[in-house]
């Protein structure tokens, strides 16, 4: 390795991105991530899951259905720091920094044949490092981020298996692995995959043994296929309620454009013009091109938090040539292995493109790898052609600043202002409890602002069979897929909290969201009256009301 | 304010310089049809049928964070392919100002430009470019008034494309073949969706506002 100082200065400073105050940043703990940790714990403990699953292959929670091996991969570290936000974030930012000594490789491998491979693939790991997007999953524990890495992880061992073949075996298992990760690699696996038999079909034909040994690697699925068997539910989970097949949108304009054409128009007519292959067709294609807008990529990335980052894009501005540079250079120059990155680009937006919330940057996070590959390209053809050494500076400045404004949003902009979406302050709420609910005979949680009970269940690292014994489920699950715990314990949580409805006694502990409940109320209750008492609260980074914490006093 | 008989100079305008281009592009055998591709083009046909409005053309207090918004909300794909001015006096409200397969065309069209660097390209390209920048100046972003400075060097980048895609028939793989034969279908039946939707959809939206 000719680079290795540099390599090293890279791994360090990925080192350094993904796990400072990793446990502050982002504020907060999301609740799929606290859903993740607690499931882990209790398998940790118990062997089984919050619902009491023994060594389930599907987490249930929220009433969807998560994939297992981000649990899995928790419970190491769970084990070696306890249950905190460090400990769920930990596997995350590891992978992360594995991804980037990965991509390094894996550019190694894609640029074989160029003069400047190592360069390249130096640029490659360093754009990843930097990269915004990529900081963003795999500082939280977020599914993708694995997901990635394992199918990237997959492509490398397939090209390296083409010249040894047991590796090919790994090559299956590591797709396999993506799939445990993130259901939504069902599809974009085997895209890759697909696209990986037809480029290297000659190499992979060549011995018979390729074959039988690609293919053994997924018998690492079978456990899901017994799994779907058992509860179809699993099959879809969250995924049936995301997608552009659930969503009325399409039937909507169907429906608008059936309504147009009139009574007086021929129904074969109508059929021809306003079908669902095209409607269905039209729309997947518009949400898939989505992804490639550079409002989302370059300016605005996600609109939903908590994937969102105020200010910033998923690439950085300056990427934005080097990409289009790099794309003209990739269909240009008839590579095979450009082409499969190519491929690996197009078929990466297609899971995000099949459901209804577009664009989405935690869906199509499989494009991360192949666009850096892109962007290096662009980078080194462009100094190739304009390569003077002022300009490389220029260039080197302008990422140094980028790189700097968005370590500004990521630790400023985001404690001020989506702090909310982090679930920031349900730590802090349940701190507060704690010391409080010894005097109470129930504690009333307002929903919102995250699933009160899994922070209940996390912060106090909550005994999973004791939870088992008094949690009560509500069966209804809404229109989105999410179901309801209403409580345990002592803890009351109403799938509405509305103040008026809510049962008053001076022997609840109420939690409210935000301005929910008023600092001033008083009115009569059975023949007394009752006011409230604010007892604490809990602010966000802005200095809003996050949750108020009260009870109630009788006025004489 | 919609002003017609600017519209109408407008279009006549475009038509020339296009019929420039289409000398100097397209063969002789193509030569309607390359017209022909003007003709039915969505936005050409809603610069007759709308018209032009004048009030659009008003300058923006500038900042450069409006001009990047602007910038990019002027070249979203979705504004340009599917959903065009939301406006109903300015937009079916069901289609953009191209059809869907002119996104391959325009896509082919670009590379071909950047692939064979000549005066031609160059030109292409600074038209393009400084049209889309002028518009970003302007009020009002996505409006099809002002889009239309930049609508027509993309028209002939499709037709660029469409020449690129005929061109290549004759050394086509069958497979290449099929998949162009799919696309000039989907183009066909795109087309007449586009009508459908203008001669049936539109007017009774109209009646409906």
């Amino acid at each position: 390795m000719k680079y290795l100082g540099f390599f090293c200065l890279i791994i360090f400073l990925a080192i350094f991105l993904r796990f400072f105050k990793l446990n502050f940043f982002p504020p907060g703990l999301y609740s799929d991530e606290a859903a993740l940790g607690y499931n882990a714990y209790s398998i940790l403990k118990t062997g089984r899951d919050e619902f009491g699953d023994f060594f389930p292959l599907a987490l249930r929670s929220f009433g969807d259905y998560k994939p297992p091996l981000s649990a899995y991969l928790m419970i190491p570290s769970i084990f070696i720091f306890d249950l905190n936000e460090f400990a769920v974030r930990f596997p995350f930012a590891l992978i992360g920094v594995f991804s980037v000594i990965l991509i390094y490789f894996l550019a190694l491998e894609i640029f074989k044949k160029n003069k400047n491979r190592e360069i390249l693939a130096l640029l490659t790991a360093l754009f990843l490092t930097i990269s915004p997007w990529h900081l963003n999953q795999t500082r939280s524990a977020m599914l993708v981020g694995v997901e990635a890495f394992f199918n990237a992880l997959g492509v490398y061992l397939f090209l390296k298996g083409l010249i040894k073949p047991r590796l090919l075996f790994l090559a299956s298992l590591s797709f396999s692995l993506a799939i445990y990760s993130y259901y939504g690699s069902r599809i974009t696996s085997l895209l890759i995959m697909i696209s990986l038999l037809i480029l290297y079909r000659r190499e992979f034909l060549k011995q018979k043994n390729n074959f039988l040994l690609f293919f053994f690697g997924f018998a690492a699925l079978l456990p899901l296929f017994l799994a779907i068997y058992k509860n179809p539910e699993t099959l879809l989970g969250r995924a049936k309620y995301v997608s552009i097949f659930y969503d009325k949108n399409v039937w909507g304009q169907l429906w608008e454009a059936r309504t147009l054409d009139g009574s007086g128009f021929s129904p074969l007519l109508t059929r021809f013009f306003h079908n669902k292959i095209f409607y269905y067709g039209r729309d997947i294609l518009k949400r898939w091109l989505e992804h490639f807008e550079w409002h989302f990529l370059f300016l605005e990335g996600d609109s939903v938090a908590p994937f969102h980052t105020p200010g910033i894009g998923l690439l950085y501005l300056v990427d934005w040539p080097f990409l289009l540079i790099g794309i003209y250079f990739f269909i240009k120059e008839k590579v095979r292995h450009y082409k499969l990155i190519l491929l690996w680009l197009f078929s990466a937006p297609l899971v995000s493109a099949l459901t209804f919330m577009t664009p989405a940057a935690n869906r199509s996070f499989n494009l991360i790898f192949p666009f850096y590959f892109i962007i290096a390209y662009g980078l080194v053809k462009f100094i190739e052609f304009k390569g003077s050494r002022s300009m490389v500076k220029l260039i080197w400045l302008v990422y140094f600043f980028s790189l700097s404004y968005y370590l500004f949003c990521y630790y400023f902009q985001i404690p001020l202002k989506v702090a909310e979406k982090w679930h920031y302050g349900r730590r802090e709420m349940v701190e507060k409890i704690i010391k409080l609910q010894n005097n109470y005979k129930k504690v009333i949680l307002s929903n919102k602002g995250g699933p009160p009970y899994i922070f209940l269940l996390f912060y106090q690292k909550y005994d999973p069979q004791k939870y088992w014994q008094s949690r009560k489920v509500d069966p209804y699950i809404n229109e989105l897929g999410w179901g309801h715990i209403l409580g345990f314990d002592k803890y009351y949580i109403p799938r509405e909290f509305e103040w008026y409805k809510i049962e008053k006694s001076v022997e609840n502990l109420y939690v409210s969201y935000r301005e929910e409940v008023p600092d001033f109320w008083q009115e009569p209750v059975e023949g007394k009256q009752l006011k409230i008492n604010i007892l604490d609260k809990v602010y966000f980074p802005n200095g809003e009301v996050a949750y108020k914490i009260f009870d109630l006093k009788a006025v004489n | 304010m919609k002003n017609f008989l600017l519209a109408y100079i407008l279009g006549f305008v475009n038509l020339i310089i296009y019929w420039i281009f289409v000398k100097k592009l397209v063969k002789n055998q193509f030569f309607f049809l390359a017209l022909f591709f003007l003709l039915i083009s969505p936005w050409f046909i809603q610069l007759i049928i709308f018209g032009i409005e004048l009030k659009d053309f008003t300058l923006l207090d500038f900042s450069f964070r409006k001009l990047l918004a602007h910038l990019v909300r002027n070249t979203s794909i979705i504004y340009l392919f599917f959903q065009g001015d939301k406006r109903i006096d300015f937009g079916t409200q069901e289609t953009g100002f191209f059809y869907l397969f002119q996104i391959l065309l325009i896509t082919v069209g670009f590379y071909q430009l950047f692939d064979k660097l000549s005066q031609f390209s160059k030109k292409m390209i600074l038209w393009l470019g400084s049209a889309i920048l002028v518009t970003s100046f302007f009020k009002i972003s996505q409006s099809f008034s002002i889009s239309l400075l930049y609508l027509l060097p993309l028209q002939i980048i499709s037709l660029v494309g469409l020449m690129t895609i005929l061109r290549s028939w004759l050394k086509a793989s069958y497979l290449m073949k099929f998949l162009i034969v799919v696309l000039l279908l989907l183009a066909l039946y795109e087309i007449i969706l586009y009508f459908h939707i203008l001669l049936v959809h539109y007017p009774k939206r109209l009646l409906l506002k």
